[in-house]
């Protein structure tokens, strides 16, 4: 006892990411951003009088506050119903956030499973693994979300299992190599000479060392829906008027493009904002999780 | 034994340090060596003792966060820290010839054998591909790879091990270096193949009178292979001599802590406790006093923490750096 | 050859059955079949027989591709024999469920980055075989853990640190708390010390041999190092190609080898005696195929004492007080 009496210097995981994320502009950008609209989309009904679906006719496309003839009242204007735009805005980010994090979920449990096995089996499972992905890889996912949901229809609910059950490929193929990396490790060999069950190893042993690739791609795939989802309200396959999606402002906007552009740009230019700051996180979070070398 | 007479590199007061997160990390500090044609010196020492920095140093090959000082830094005369970029990298393979730990990283995958050897040879200008594809011809047959005529159009995964390091050596001689350096060259060879690859290396540096500086942790391939040691500890070398010298009687502390660390067949008692060093080594990082092994040291005293680090004689050609005189460490069980 | 020294260890017990027993294993693997061709196998492992007493240290040396990690496994319970029987204390290990063999026999591994998780505390790795087991009330088991971190030299408070905190050594410590934590009878020590710097390892070396008087373990000791084998073992197992070569008493092998490939291994060692040069060796044509093995004995393109059968047939296990040697050149002879 006491030749390896050296104090512990040298910081814990935990610290380390915390110091790095403090240093790390994107990151903070990014994050705060995201925080901020999910802020936002959380107590949109105490932020504004008005309800998204209220129409007033009287008050139709009126300007932004910066506009001739806009004011306070409606600071980003109304749309060609009379409904406030900033509150439709609001409620947008609802739509966005939840399409982004459901089908981040979903995909992310389905693909992270599939990797998983895979990687960790390896052999015959990895065989229905691979050919499983190749499969789902070569299915063009935006065409076949645009039948299923001219099917089913596009409530809320639909248009998130349609998007986690279309866009988990990349889920699958990082978490299998990553898998595959952390099962050459000893202590998981350590793990089941110890005697753990299979169940245990993969859960004690293997997905604690996955989770930071798991953020990552999960920040990939909210930023993928969320664009997948706009697309489809545009073309009027996804979520039905009068609920305002993002997506959706945009194609209502399209008629009055030319004298009334903020109808187009606001809600562009949410998509645009929520889409990189969701892209900085998830590269800020890699840079952060990314592993430390050996001393 | 080759003298000093004819020194190829000669290093004064080499340093390198490194920008971390906590300071400046003295990664090599005030080391000076020299190395002479036909003469093997082993740099030794632990992980992080600074040996690879400084095998790195005088290829120029630091990473970026690097600043390498030194007072002189010169092969054959040709100060190697005034030349630019594209000079260094002509001497590189030229007139230093370098060996690595991993034959697999450092040969190109996608190359043929015949290919990387006459590459080297063709980008020095030193003949015709003909003459090229002659002398990695005979240098393969020269490193005992058989069958050099189908070796030569075979890729790196095709070899074994140990062929591929002799192929790592074939590479190293094909433009007659002046020195070659060989961090580790054997430590992931197999206990024979070690014996064979060492043997060889002997053998090339006797013929073609190369210096070779010979960087390892090995204290066994220290004694064996080497005409000269330097025990690098904490970025500094903190002794140097012959192999003989230095391992009969060493004078500092952490030499002979490191001597009484391995078991030796024969000489230490079997089950016995192996002599070990307590601690680990201290932090290089921001300001350095006195000796940083006083902390490990059974013979430390008050003033080492005041001790300026200077050289003192030992003996014939080794020298050390201790407050200490040279035989209170007491003779080694080595030679006796 | 060498003057070993004995040292006073206490002697193995013989009078209860052997805690580890191998009784011909053999292990192959298939290797990637193509069409139309009858699957081909690798013998990773081929017909090793073993009988390991309490208390005792068998060595397993031999280098890359001599089987000895797939043995290890074998006794680890990882991976099944493809025939022969593994028994504990009498018990065939067979068809035991993993959790029984577990208590009986644990790892430690070479590489201490990789042998523990990096996202987990050293409570939560030295506990996990506690957990697992379900040994004693969760309200105890930091106390065991406590006990166990002190036992191999860890200061208390690091139950809460993190392994990218701790040096090789540490982390080596941890390796071994865990190993040790449910008081297990055998100890698969797998090169535990090569990735770790000469001081440290002559550390973990005394703390291996503490730990093994002190609680009386049985290690099955794999290294590559021969001079570590030469200290630490009673006994010594020589492997080739999935073959048991030799087997015998330490200082037996040491002085008096009797199968020219452990001849082979001996000369290789690279003692810290300046001056006694390099071994010479004639260039072979190294390790072969082990798709493909020679014929007659597998050591007989690489052997200097040749005979003519040694090509036509492999020769038989000859057993005498001193251990074991499969070669024909000691066919008839009982050694005095």
């Amino acid at each position: 006892m006491g030749i390896e009496d050296a104090t512990v210097s040298a910081p814990t995981p935990r610290e380390i990411m915390r110091r790095r994320a403090m240093g790390h502009m994107g990151f903070l950008i990014g994050a705060s951003c995201v925080l901020l609209m999910v802020f936002l989309a959380i107590f949109a009904p105490y932020l504004t009088p008005y309800d998204p679906f209220e129409q007033n006719l009287e008050a139709r496309l009126i300007n932004p506050f910066w506009g001739t003839g806009g004011s306070w009242a409606h600071p980003f204007g109304t749309d060609s119903l009379g409904r406030d735009y900033l509150t439709r805005i609001l409620y947008g980010a609802r739509i966005s956030l939840t399409i982004g994090f459901g089908a981040a979920l979903i995909s992310g449990v389905i693909g992270s499973t599939l990797g998983i096995l895979g990687g960790y089996f390896g052999g015959r499972v990895d065989a229905v693994v691979m050919y499983v992905i190749n499969v789902k890889l070569a299915l063009p996912g935006i065409l076949i979300a645009l039948s299923l949901v001219s099917i089913i229809g596009g409530s809320l609910l639909a248009l998130v299992f349609i998007l986690g059950f279309l866009f988990w490929d990349r889920f699958a193929v990082v978490t299998r190599s990553v898998t595959q990396q952390i099962r050459g490790n000893d202590f998981v060999t350590a793990a089941a000479a110890v005697g753990a069950s299979k169940t245990r190893i993969i859960f004690g042993e293997v997905l604690p060392n996955l989770t930071n690739q798991i953020i990552v791609v999960a920040s990939l795939e909210m930023a993928i829906a969320i664009l997948v989802e706009a697309l489809l309200s545009f073309l009027g396959l996804g979520i039905q008027p009068p609920t305002p999606s993002w997506g959706l402002l945009v194609s209502e906007g399209r008629n009055f493009m030319f004298f009334k552009p903020f109808l187009i740009t606001l809600p562009g230019l949410a998509i645009f904002f929520l889409v990189v700051a969701i892209n900085l996180m998830g590269d800020g979070i890699r840079d952060i999780t990314a592993p430390e070398g050996r001393n | 034994m080759p003298g000093a007479a004819n020194p190829v590199l000669r290093v004064r007061n080499l340093c390198v340090d490194i920008q971390v997160p906590g300071g400046t990390l003295h990664a090599v500090r005030d080391t000076s060596f020299e190395v002479s044609r036909g003469e093997t010196l082993a740099i030794v020492g632990e992980s992080g003792c600074g040996k690879t920095m400084t095998a790195l140093s005088v290829m120029r090959l630091l990473p970026r966060r690097a600043a390498l000082f030194a007072e002189e830094l010169t092969l054959d005369g040709v100060s190697l820290t005034e030349l630019s970029e594209r000079e260094i990298s002509d001497l590189r393979g030229d007139r230093i010839g370098m060996i690595f730990q991993d034959p697999m990283t450092s040969l190109n995958p996608v190359y043929r054998i015949g290919d990387q050897l006459e590459e080297i040879y063709l980008r020095h200008g030193k003949g015709t591909r003909v003459e090229a594809r002659q002398r990695a011809h005979h240098l393969l047959d020269r490193v005992g790879i058989t069958n050099a005529e189908a070796r030569l159009s075979q890729y790196p995964h095709e070899l074994s091990g140990g062929l591929r390091q002799r192929m790592m050596i074939a590479m190293a001689l094909m433009c007659e270096p002046a020195l070659i350096i060989a961090d580790e060259p054997t430590t992931a060879l197999d206990v024979t193949v070690q014996a064979q690859i060492l043997g060889l290396l002997a053998e090339l540096r006797r013929e073609f009178n190369t210096a070779m500086i010979l960087i390892t942790h090995d204290l066994g391939v220290v004694a064996r292979a080497a005409d000269r040691v330097a025990v690098m500890y904490a970025g500094r070398i903190v002794e140097t001599g012959t192999a003989t010298e230095v391992f009969s009687a060493p004078a500092h502390p952490y030499t002979r802590g490191l001597i009484d660390c391995i078991p030796h067949p024969g000489k230490t008692e079997r089950g016995a406790r192996l002599g070990a060093i307590p601690g680990i080594v201290p932090s290089l990082i921001g300001d350095l006093e006195g000796c940083l092994f006083r902390n490990r040291c059974a013979f430390a005293e008050n003033r080492c923490a005041t001790f300026d680090n200077v050289l003192s004689p030992a003996g014939q050609g080794h020298e050390y750096r201790c407050l200490l005189p040279p035989d209170k460490v007491g003779r080694a069980m080595v030679g006796s | 050859m060498m003057v070993t020294a004995t040292a006073q260890r206490p002697a193995p017990s013989t009078d209860e059955a052997p805690v580890l027993e191998c009784e011909d294993i053999s292990r192959r693997f298939r290797v990637k079949s193509r069409l139309f061709h009858a699957p081909e196998f690798i013998h990773a492992v081929n017909g090793v027989s073993l009988s390991v007493p309490r208390g005792e240290v068998l060595a397993i040396v031999g280098e890359s591709g001599c089987g000895k990690t797939t043995l290890a496994k074998m006794l680890l319970g990882l991976l099944k024999p493809s025939s022969g029987t593994i028994r504990f204390s009498g018990a065939p290990i067979n068809e035991a469920p993993r959790a029984v063999i577990a208590r009986q026999v644990q790892p430690v591994f070479q590489d201490p980055y990789s042998s523990l998780n990096p996202r987990k505390t050293l409570g939560q790795i030295i506990g996990l075989p506690l957990l697992v087991h379900q040994i004693g009330r969760p309200s105890e088991r930091p106390k065991q853990i406590a006990e166990i971190m002190d036992v191999v030299g860890l200061p208390p408070y690091l139950v809460h640190a993190y392994p990218n905190q701790l040096s090789g050594g540490q982390r080596q410590r941890v390796a071994i708390a865990r190993a040790l934590v449910m008081k297990p009878e055998v100890v698969i020590c797998d090169e535990p010390t090569s990735a770790l710097d000469v001081s440290v390892q002559a550390q973990i070396l005394n703390l291996l041999q503490d730990l093994r008087r002190d609680l009386n373990l049985t290690y099955v000791f794999i290294s590559h190092d021969l001079s570590v084998v030469e200290h630490m073992a009673d006994r010594v197992a020589v492997m080739y190609l999935g073959r048991l070569v030799e087997l015998g008493e330490t200082g037996q092998i040491f002085d008096r080898p009797r199968h020219p490939y452990t001849e082979t291994l001996l000369k290789s060692i690279l003692t810290p005696d300046p001056g006694q040069g390099l071994p010479s060796f004639h260039v072979d044509g190294g390790f072969p195929d082990p798709l493909n093995p020679p014929s007659g004995c597998y050591f007989h393109p690489r052997c200097p004492k040749i005979l003519d059968e040694c090509s036509r047939s492999r020769p038989g296990l000859v057993s005498d007080e001193y251990g074991s040697v499969e070669c024909h050149l000691h066919q008839n002879e009982a050694i005095t």
